[in-house]
Parts: C-alpha cells; sequence; structure tokens
C-alpha cells in the first residue's frame, strides 16, 4: 500500500480516475440523448412550424413525398406539409419550402395559410405567417437576409403583394425574387389542399416529369388548332403542341392528345391519353419521353413506348407492334404518327426561328471561313446559309468571336446572326447566342440593331457596362454585314 | 496565389475586422485586468499569441483526426481545455527560465491564459474550419488581442493622470474607453468581405 | 443558530454583497455576449448554475482525495465534465438556447467564476456549503447578466421578445420603445445591441455600484467620525 503514498502514483491514479469517469458520464449521457432525439424526433412538427401559430397544432401530413415547381426564378421544393388541426378538422396548411441558393445560402422559409381560397380567389389569398428559416445570403447581419424577411412579413401584414415583384427592394433582389416563387407554389398546393382536392401533392406537370431536372419552362403554342383524325385502330385527338424550354437552352416541341377506340373484349371504348415529347430535325425525329395521362388496363404499349425512346423500334415498323395489347398500341402509335407529322411540318431550323414567319427554307453555302483579327477581337465567321424567304432571301452566319477581357483571361463567345434586305438597307432579322458570357450587355446593343434604333456603324452607341464584349461582338457583326453586301452582288 | 492573398485577408479581417476583444466578446478579463504597464501587457500577448498558436496547431488535428471519425465530437471541450494547460504550463516553464525578470511581472496573468476565452474561444471555433482558414483565425486573433491590449494599455497610461470622476475611477472607466474603441472598430465593418473572395 | 446563520450567508452573499458579476468582476465574456436578449442571458444564467453548481458539490466531495499537486488539472476535467453534460443536455432539449448562445456554452469552462469557486471555497468547504455557494453564485450571475441584458434589450431593440429561445412559451414581443403595432416609430438606439453599447452598459453599471459603495462609505467614515467625536466628547465629559 505504500505505492499509493507516493504522490507522483497518486497524482496520476486520481486524474486518470476522473477522467475515466467524466469520459464514462459523458459517453453514457451522449447515448441517451442521441437516443432521445431519434425517438422524439418525428412526432411534434419542427420549432419553425410551431412559430407560424402559438398553441396551434400542427399534424404532419401523411405520404407527402416532396414536390417541386420551377418558377420565373427558381425551383421551390415543398419539404414538408403540416395540417393546422382545429377541433378535428384542417382549418390551414403550413409549409416549409427550400427555394434554392440565391447567393450563398438556401432561401429556406415556413409558412402558414389559414381559410378558404378557391382557384377564383387564388390572387388575394394571403398567407398568415412566414417564418424565415435562412435567407439566402450569409445570415445574421447581413442586411440582405434582412430584406427578405421584411418582405415575408409586408406580405403577411398586406402592404406588399405576393403575385408580383412591386414589393421588392434593392438589397438581395434575388432572393427576395426567390421567396416570391416558393411563396406562390405553396400557395397553388394550399388551394388544391384546403379544398379537400388534393391528398395527394401537387404533381409536377407532364412535360416536368419527361423533362426532369432539365426542365425551364413551356407554353402553349396558340397557333396550333386541333387535330383530329381516325384510323382504323382509333380515332385521336390532339389537343395542344407545346413548345418547351429546357435549361440547356434548347427548344423542343410536345403534344398532348388522346387516343380513343373500342375494346375487342367488352366493347366499350377505351381511351388512352399521352403527353408526347419530340425533338430532332425534320429527316429524324426522335421520342424523348412520354407521359401517359389516362391509362387502359391492357397496357403493354407501354412497352412499345419505351422501344420508341430508346430508339431499338422505329416509328415506321408496324410489325413491331406489341402482342397482348395491339388494339391499344396501334391506337397509340396512329396518333403519334399524327404528331410526328405535325412535328415535321411545323419544324423550324434554328435558322428559321430567327426569321420567324417569314422564313421558307435554308441551305448551307460552300463557304470558306472568314477569319480576321480587329483592334477589338478575333473573330471566325465559320458558316453561311442562304436563306430563303417568302419576301426574298437572306443570309445567315455562323461566328466564334474571342477578346481578352481585363482580367486577362481570353472570353469565347459563339452565335449566328441572320441578315436580309438590300446591299444599301441591310435588316438584322435576328441572332442567337450558343456560347455566351456573363457580360452580357451586348445584348441590349444588338437588340437595338435588330430594331433599328441603332446604327452597327454607329461606334459610339456601343453599350457600356460591357464595352469590350459590345465592340467585340459589333466587329464581327460589321464582318458579316460587309460579306452579305458583297455575296448581293454576285 | 489567390490563396496566399485570400490568407493574408483572413487574417486581417480576424485582426481588426472582426477583433477578438471589441468585437466577439472574448478575453475581455485579462484586458480589463492589463494595467497600464505597457511592457507587461504587450508581453502577455506575445504569450498569448504562443498558446493560441499552438493550441491551434495541436487541437485542429485532434479534433478532425481523432475525435471525429471516432465520433466523439462531444469530447472535445475537456481534450481542448486539457491540451491548452499543458501548453500554458509549459510556456511557463520555458519563460521562467529564459526570463525571470518577465515570469515576475506577468505573475498572475501567465496562469490565467489557461481560462482565456480567447484561446478556448479560438480552438473550438476552429472546428467548423478547413486548417488554413483555422490558423488564419489563430493568428489574426492573437494579433488582435495584441493590438488592442497594446492601444489599451498605452490609454490607459494616460487615464492615470486624467480627472476621472471617483465612481468611474478604475475598472468603469476602462470598460468605457474599451466601448469607445469598439464603436472606432466597428467602423472597419464589412471592409473585408470574406465571403467574396469564396472564403465561406 | 450560528450554523444556520452562516449557511444563509454563504447562499446570500454571492447574491448581492460577493456578486460574481457586479463586485468580483469575474466572466464577464458571457456578460457581454449574451445580454443582447433578456431570454439568451436567462438561459445562460441556468446552464451557468447547473454547471458551477455539480462542480462545487463533485469537488467539495474530493477534496480529501485530490492531491495539491494535481488539483489545478482535476478542476478542470471536473468542470469540463460538466460543461459538456451540459452542452449534451441543451443540445437535445433546448437546441435554440444552444444555438443562440453557440460557442459561450464550450467557454464555461474557463469562465473565471466556476473555476474561482472551486479553487477558493469548494476545495475548503463541506459539500452542502459548496452547493449552497454553487445555487447563490448561480443565481447572484443570473440576475446580474439578466439586468444588463434588460437594459441592453429595451434600448437596443426597443422591445422584450420571449418565446424566441424558450420554445415552450408563446413568442411574444413587448413594444417598450419601439416595435409599435403599424407603426415604424421606434426610440431604440441599435449602438446598445453592438459590443460597444455591452462595454458602456457595463461600464456604467459598474460605476454606478462604485458611486452606491462610495456612498456607503462615505456614511460609515461619517458615522465613525462622529462616533469617534461622541466618544471623545464623552471620554472629555467624563474626565470632567
Amino acid at each position: 500500500m505504500n505505492i499509493l503514498k507516493n504522490t507522483y502514483v497518486k497524482c496520476a491514479l486520481v486524474l486518470s480516475c476522473i477522467c475515466v469517469a467524466s469520459a464514462g458520464l459523458i459517453g453514457g449521457l451522449n447515448a441517451v440523448a442521441e437516443y432521445y432525439k431519434e425517438t422524439h424526433k418525428s412526432t411534434e412538427a419542427p420549432a419553425h412550424i410551431k412559430a407560424l401559430k402559438s398553441g396551434a397544432n400542427f399534424v404532419e401530413v401523411e405520404n407527402f413525398t416532396p414536390t417541386s415547381f420551377t418558377g420565373n426564378n427558381t425551383k421551390s421544393t415543398i419539404t414538408a406539409v403540416y395540417a393546422l388541426m382545429e377541433g378535428g378538422k384542417p382549418t390551414g396548411y403550413a409549409y416549409e419550402v427550400n427555394c434554392g441558393k440565391p447567393v450563398k445560402t438556401d432561401v429556406v422559409f415556413s409558412v402558414l395559410f389559414e381559410g378558404p381560397a378557391t382557384e377564383a380567389t387564388k390572387n388575394s389569398v394571403k398567407p398568415s405567417a412566414i417564418n424565415l428559416v435562412e435567407g439566402g445570403m450569409m445570415g445574421g447581419d447581413a442586411g440582405y437576409d434582412v430584406n427578405v424577411a421584411k418582405l415575408g412579413d409586408s406580405i403577411v401584414a398586406g402592404t406588399a403583394s405576393m403575385n408580383d415583384e412591386s414589393g421588392v427592394v434593392s438589397g438581395g433582389t434575388k432572393s427576395q425574387k426567390f421567396l416570391l416563387d416558393g411563396l406562390q407554389f405553396a400557395r397553388t398546393d394550399y388551394v388544391a389542399r384546403i379544398n379537400g382536392g388534393s391528398v395527394t401533392p401537387v404533381e409536377k406537370t407532364p412535360l416536368e416529369e419527361i423533362y426532369g431536372d432539365n426542365f425551364k419552362s413551356s407554353t402553349e403554342d396558340t397557333t396550333f388548332t386541333k387535330l383530329t383524325g381516325t384510323t382504323d385502330n382509333c380515332s385521336y385527338e390532339i389537343t395542344t403542341r407545346y413548345e418547351v424550354t429546357l435549361k440547356n437552352s434548347t427548344v423542343t416541341t410536345a403534344y398532348a392528345g388522346e387516343t380513343s377506340f373500342t375494346d375487342p373484349e367488352e366493347g366499350g371504348t377505351n381511351k388512352v391519353a399521352i403527353v408526347a415529347a419530340f425533338s430532332g430535325d425534320k429527316t429524324t425525329v426522335t421520342l424523348d419521353g412520354y407521359k401517359l395521362t389516362k391509362n387502359t388496363g391492357y397496357n403493354d404499349y407501354k412497352t412499345w413506348l419505351e422501344k420508341i425512346k430508346a430508339g431499338t423500334v422505329s416509328f415506321d415498323d408496324e410489325s413491331a407492334v406489341e402482342t397482348g395489347s395491339t388494339y391499344s398500341t396501334k391506337a397509340v402509335r396512329d396518333m403519334l404518327l399524327a404528331m410526328r407529322q405535325d412535328y415535321i411540318a411545323n419544324y423550324k431550323s434554328e435558322i428559321g426561328k430567327l426569321y420567324g414567319a417569314d422564313y421558307v427554307s435554308d441551305v448551307a453555302d460552300e463557304f470558306t471561313a472568314l477569319a480576321a483579327t480587329t483592334s477589338h477581337c478575333s473573330y471566325e465567321i465559320s458558316k453561311r446559309y442562304t436563306v430563303t424567304l417568302t419576301s426574298g432571301t437572306g443570309k445567315a452566319y455562323e461566328a466564334t468571336t474571342s477578346f481578352q477581357d481585363p482580367e486577362g483571361e481570353t472570353d469565347v463567345m459563339k452565335f449566328i446572326a441572320a441578315f436580309s434586305g438590300t446591299a444599301t438597307d441591310v435588316k438584322l432579322n435576328g441572332y442567337k447566342f450558343t456560347k455566351n458570357i456573363s457580360w452580357d450587355d451586348y445584348k441590349g446593343y444588338v437588340d437595338g440593331v435588330k430594331a433599328g434604333t441603332t446604327s452597327l456603324d454607329d461606334e459610339g452607341a456601343v453599350h457600356t457596362g460591357s464595352t469590350l464584349s459590345t465592340n467585340a461582338v459589333r466587329d464581327t457583326l460589321l464582318a458579316m454585314r460587309a460579306d452579305y453586301i458583297a455575296s448581293l452582288g454576285e | 496565389m489567390a490563396y496566399i492573398v485570400s490568407f493574408i485577408l483572413a487574417i486581417v479581417s480576424y485582426m481588426v475586422i472582426d477583433n477578438v476583444i471589441l468585437s466577439r466578446y472574448f478575453g475581455i478579463c485579462s484586458f480589463i485586468g492589463v494595467g497600464n504597464k505597457v511592457k507587461s501587457a504587450v508581453g502577455m500577448g506575445l504569450a498569448v499569441t504562443f498558446v493560441t498558436m499552438m493550441a491551434a496547431l495541436v487541437c485542429w488535428p485532434i479534433y478532425t483526426f481523432i475525435l471525429v471519425p471516432a465520433k466523439m465530437q462531444y469530447m472535445d471541450t475537456i481534450v481542448f481545455i486539457l491540451v491548452i494547460a499543458s501548453l500554458v504550463q509549459m510556456v511557463g516553464f520555458f519563460i521562467k527560465k529564459k526570463s525571470i525578470s518577465l515570469y515576475k511581472t506577468l505573475g498572475i496573468y501567465l496562469p490565467l491564459i489557461t481560462t482565456n476565452c480567447a484561446v478556448l474561444g479560438v480552438v473550438q471555433n476552429n472546428t467548423a474550419y478547413d486548417f488554413g482558414r483555422s490558423m488564419a483565425n489563430a493568428l489574426g486573433t492573437s494579433l488582435g488581442f495584441v493590438l488592442v491590449i497594446f492601444l489599451f494599455a498605452c490609454i490607459r497610461v494616460r487615464l492615470e493622470g486624467a480627472n476621472v470622476p471617483k465612481a468611474f475611477k478604475g475598472v468603469p472607466i476602462a470598460l468605457i474607453v474599451a466601448g469607445l474603441m469598439a464603436i472606432v472598430f466597428m467602423g472597419l465593418g464589412g471592409m473585408i468581405d470574406l465571403g467574396s473572395w469564396g472564403l465561406i | 443558530m450560528d450554523q444556520k446563520q452562516s449557511k444563509l450567508r454563504v447562499f446570500l452573499d454571492p447574491l448581492l454583497k460577493a456578486n460574481p458579476l457586479f463586485v468580483m468582476v469575474l466572466g464577464t465574456c458571457p456578460a457581454l455576449a449574451v445580454t443582447t436578449s433578456l431570454e439568451s442571458a436567462i438561459g445562460m444564467g441556468l446552464l451557468f448554475t447547473f454547471v458551477v453548481f455539480f462542480s462545487n458539490l463533485i469537488i467539495s466531495a474530493l477534496r480529501k482525495i485530490i492531491p495539491d499537486e494535481v488539483r489545478t488539472p482535476c478542476y478542470i476535467v471536473v468542470i469540463a465534465t460538466f460543461v459538456t453534460v451540459v452542452k449534451i443536455l441543451s443540445s437535445t432539449f433546448l437546441p435554440e438556447l444552444y444555438n443562440s448562445l453557440g460557442v459561450f456554452v464550450s467557454l464555461l469552462v474557463v469562465n473565471c467564476i466556476v473555476l474561482g469557486r472551486a479553487e477558493a471555497f469548494a476545495s475548503q468547504n463541506t459539500v452542502v456549503d459548496s452547493m449552497l455557494d454553487g445555487v447563490g453564485n448561480g443565481i447572484g450571475y443570473t440576475w446580474a447578466i439578466a439586468a444588463i441584458a434588460l437594459v441592453r434589450e429595451v434600448l437596443g431593440a426597443g422591445t422584450l421578445t420571449f418565446g424566441k429561445v424558450f420554445t415552450f412559451i408563446p413568442k411574444v414581443t413587448l413594444p417598450i420603445l419601439g416595435g409599435f403595432k403599424n407603426s415604424d416609430f421606434s426610440m431604440a438606439m441599435p449602438v446598445f445591441k453592438s459590443s460597444a453599447g455591452g462595454f458602456l452598459v457595463l461600464g456604467i453599471a459598474l460605476a454606478i455600484i462604485a458611486a452606491v459603495n462610495n456612498h456607503k462609505e462615505q456614511k460609515a467614515k461619517e458615522a465613525a467620525r462622529a462616533a469617534k467625536a461622541a466618544a471623545a466628547a464623552a471620554a472629555k465629559g467624563g474626565n470632567n
């Protein structure tokens, strides 16, 4: 026992005992805490939801999977929905929304909508409480987060509208616009949900499902008239044609239509409705994707659709129709063929889009690339097309231009420009940049040239703010125009 | 090159703009107690610098390579404080050997570095950063500490001769002076936005 | 009777006479950092009381076993243990409080008061006394930082907000100098929310206390002088 009297040993022993005891205590407590966190996590609504209405009973909606919607500025995702239960019935819904990252952090907020709402009264529905969880900038004292919170509070107070951007103040405008998108999406879901309709969450539109994350926006083509047709196999109706813009700036066409045929066994009418997305040019059309919005029991036509999409089977191959649902597949096929036919008829090449309704056709010229260096840039005009228009002819050019930016980097831009008109009055019909840089004030300048308000010859009209890039574009356009005038003389 | 520049900017930011004492509220006890002896104030500042740098250098790897993989992040406080306490002992030992006079002037303040919020505060905050930023934090914080302690000691020398109302003599007037210094440093806020340099 | 008196003394002293913040000027870092909001200050006080109570208890219980040479490391380990315990408990049960206090919960380890009480009191007194001392210091510190927080929040934000940190209370904002409904009017001075304001408020608070003490001293001196003069007069009178 004498060894215990030795001070060093005693010290070491005591210290180590204390350390071990403390480690044990903390380890044990940590395990308990983890266990508690696990078991208590799900039942209660989180604090930022509870804070929307104090003392209220929020119950998480079951079977809700996060849904997203791409608005004007961002894609917002509703991550959770809670029903505000009063007297056993839901009188409102609270949403947890993530609007994506405008600058450094995500804009995340929770919002409570209460009271009746319908599609008709939708625009006058405003939230009863908003809780900004994360504001989009750096949080805390950064002024921008404060403005997002202020916008939310004004919307709740009624002094700002969530229907447009009139309430956005400078200082974090991007984050505020993200907030508006998220609010509008939440409100859309609320209008559906409060009316009992959608116990299932707001679904993505068929086009969003087809294109997934690539989808940016779509518009209905108002010039399209319903296409109906009857074949041996079915009678179909193609109701809508959509112009779909994707995130990578490509534009494609999609159709929605319904085909009906007689059930061979039971004699009734079966209907299949489908949204089909196409791409390609006049010679090769591919089916990018489809979504069945109405189904029949025998749906082996899906296998056929998948094969068309994968390209292993061609539209034109009648024999490839699946057995097992021959009737339905033939009905679907006939309608798709009609859609494809319309697609080809409607197809405008890139160049065609630049000329608009005037455009008839275009053909690539034998053209030796024109390359030169000016004081502002180095350009290479690589392709030239002769375009037939209803009003005459024109020429379109593809070019690449590069210049040194103030940081010493080389910026490269690629674009197509379409010209028409006489030698003395050359018109720029349209342009399209296929490779861009971030300083894009030159667009304002080129738009002016296109509209005729800015003269290409006027050196002073070059837009400040992106003088270097604008001058590069201008020099290239001048070269194109010179070639166009020269070609008119041929 | 850009990394070096951002490193220097981070140091300046932690030193002056987000100053450890005047903005982040660390190290106030020692700050008030420093008195009017400029030399001993600077001496203590340098001792704090050394301890902070060493502590940051040792604790960050311990946290990242031992505690995190073992999922024992909750042990961080205990480990850090033990490291700091031992470092302070070693520094005291070292100073005693090298310069007895400095040891005597530092007196009680040397072991008090262990309880200096700045050292533990820096080490705790570093758990959220990568290595480069944590070293910038440590260096910037300590330099900021020395800077403010030095300025403060100089001001207090003048304060001795000033006609301070009786109630304010000593700690109260020191705090008011600190408040005025804080306002001055507040004006530098926002000068360097670490976020725009990709450091956040 | 005497025993009880002294136990009461042990408990009451840190509340006023030996207040850790206002009299001993210890624990100033959290006093400036978490006092922008009254609720956070009260929360911090709560955690602080927990730590100082339990560390006093354990250190006092072990005081006869811990050898003198290693007493500082031992105290530090014990205190650090309870700070970690408080960290785990608060991050699980009061996550908003934990988030709003941030790194200052960990900094309770180096809080001069905790170490000071351990060194000065718990190592030399019985367990019961140490517990009382712990609670007394806890309450004393809590009301001190709460007072500073009250001043800073009212003057700095114009309103008193409850329910933000302790979420089991409904969130309520009391407009005092500003934050009135339907009005942008505010007499709040944001300087008090910043660090400068913290220094100023604490400095003025200490100055007020010093003034009060000086006044008391003056009075005591005068009373003593008067007593002395009276005694001298009485003696003189007696000699007559």
